[in-house]
């Protein structure tokens, strides 16, 4: 449904946004978007997984192996500081294309 | 009626995980952490009602064909892949030496012995072209044969697909060891080749008398110089013949 961009541009806020619910792992962060969007954002683990590791290099999150319930290993990853200060400047990004957005779609009654 | 075979999901795994590690782009890190979701994914799947075998089967296909992760994952790992296709092009070059460069050795000792042995008098005509030219087509004759050879048998390996001969070579390149035992020996075997071509000079110099042995190797010099243009112009064939190949499988 959303654009092929739009979904590119917006996962790495996105993801910042989800671990400050607190750390996480690759599926279930899958199913919190999807969840959070109604079904309407889909991640595949081929798009995820490479923008994690990208957002690990910028140091803007960082991960480590740990044991889960099921037993196996499972990497869970969290915000550093670093991350949450990304997040703030994506956060007034993506504020000001919404803001420009909707004043120009409040005043023109004919795009409705 | 058959006894249906019990599902065994580790080894599917470790199938799906030994298939994707051949791609450099996956380094092992992000293999586990794929492995790792594909456990969970499956999981859940066969949580809500469906046998461990269909849950695998709807989890893998989510996750994407090996294609389209490599691809993917070949964006953040550059310089994996890079280095990748390095090692393969200084393997390629060294091969293709080998390949080249050891059947002509045979064809041309084959040829001087022959030519030594079998008694003509080099160097009887009275024009030094008249000399050169029958030991000079003897040896380029057997040169083209011998390049031939080469060739076919890199046409060979390349038609060869049916036993996957590039994942085995694959497979034995990823462990140090071989990989150590196959560089020796491509160096060995430079060096052994090169060794017969100076035993083989040495040999001709002494036995040969001087304007005879000039004969020799003025006739091997320049059907080697005709060789090597039949040879430059038939790798530029074998190559576009590679890539025409490449395309129409990609389409």
């Amino acid at each position: 449904m959303l654009s092929k961009e739009l979904v590119a541009a917006s996962t790495v806020p996105l993801v910042l946004s989800v671990l400050t619910e607190g750390e996480s792992y690759g599926y279930a962060l899958i199913q919190r978007v999807r969840e959070l969007s109604g079904g309407r954002i889909v991640w595949t683990e081929g798009m995820l997984y490479p923008v994690l590791h990208w957002m690990e290099k910028e140091k803007l999150i960082e991960a480590d192996w740990r044991e889960a319930e099921t037993g196996r290993k499972r990497r869970y990853y969290r915000l550093r500081k670093e991350g949450r200060r990304a997040l703030q400047s994506e956060r007034a990004q993506w504020l000001t294309v919404h803001e420009t957005l909707t004043n120009l779609w409040n005043t023109q009654p004919s795009l409705t | 009626m058959e006894h249906p075979t019990e599902f065994d999901l580790n080894a599917a795994v470790s199938r799906w995980r030994n298939q994707l590690a051949q791609s450099p782009a996956l380094r092992a890190e992000d293999l586990a952490e794929l492995e790792s979701h594909l456990r969970d994914a499956t999981a859940t799947l066969a949580s809500r009602g469906l046998s461990e075998e269909e849950a695998w089967l709807i989890a893998t296909r989510r996750v994407g064909g090996g294609p389209a992760l490599e691809t993917e994952f070949a964006k953040v790992n550059r310089p994996a892949v890079w280095l990748d296709r390095l090692l393969w092009m200084l393997l390629g070059v060294q091969f293709l030496g080998l390949a080249i460069s050891l059947p002509r050795t045979a064809a041309d000792a084959l040829v001087s012995g022959g030519l030594v042995g079998s008694g003509v008098q080099l160097g009887q005509a009275n024009s030094f072209g008249a000399n050169v030219l029958l030991p000079g087509t003897l040896f380029f004759v057997a040169q083209v044969a011998a390049l031939a050879c080469s060739l076919a048998a890199f046409v060979w390996c390349v038609r060869w697909q049916g036993k996957a001969p590039a994942a085995w070579l694959s497979r034995i390149l990823r462990q140090p060891l071989a990989l150590g035992v196959t560089a020796a020996g491509i160096v060995l075997l430079q060096v052994g080749s090169q060794l017969v071509m100076w035993l083989e000079n040495t040999l001709w110099l002494k036995w040969l008398e001087p304007a005879q042995y000039g004969v020799l190797v003025a006739s091997r010099s320049g059907a080697l110089g005709l060789t090597f243009l039949v040879q430059t112009v038939a790798l530029a064939a074998l190559t576009v013949w590679l890539l025409r190949r490449r395309v129409r499988q990609n389409c």
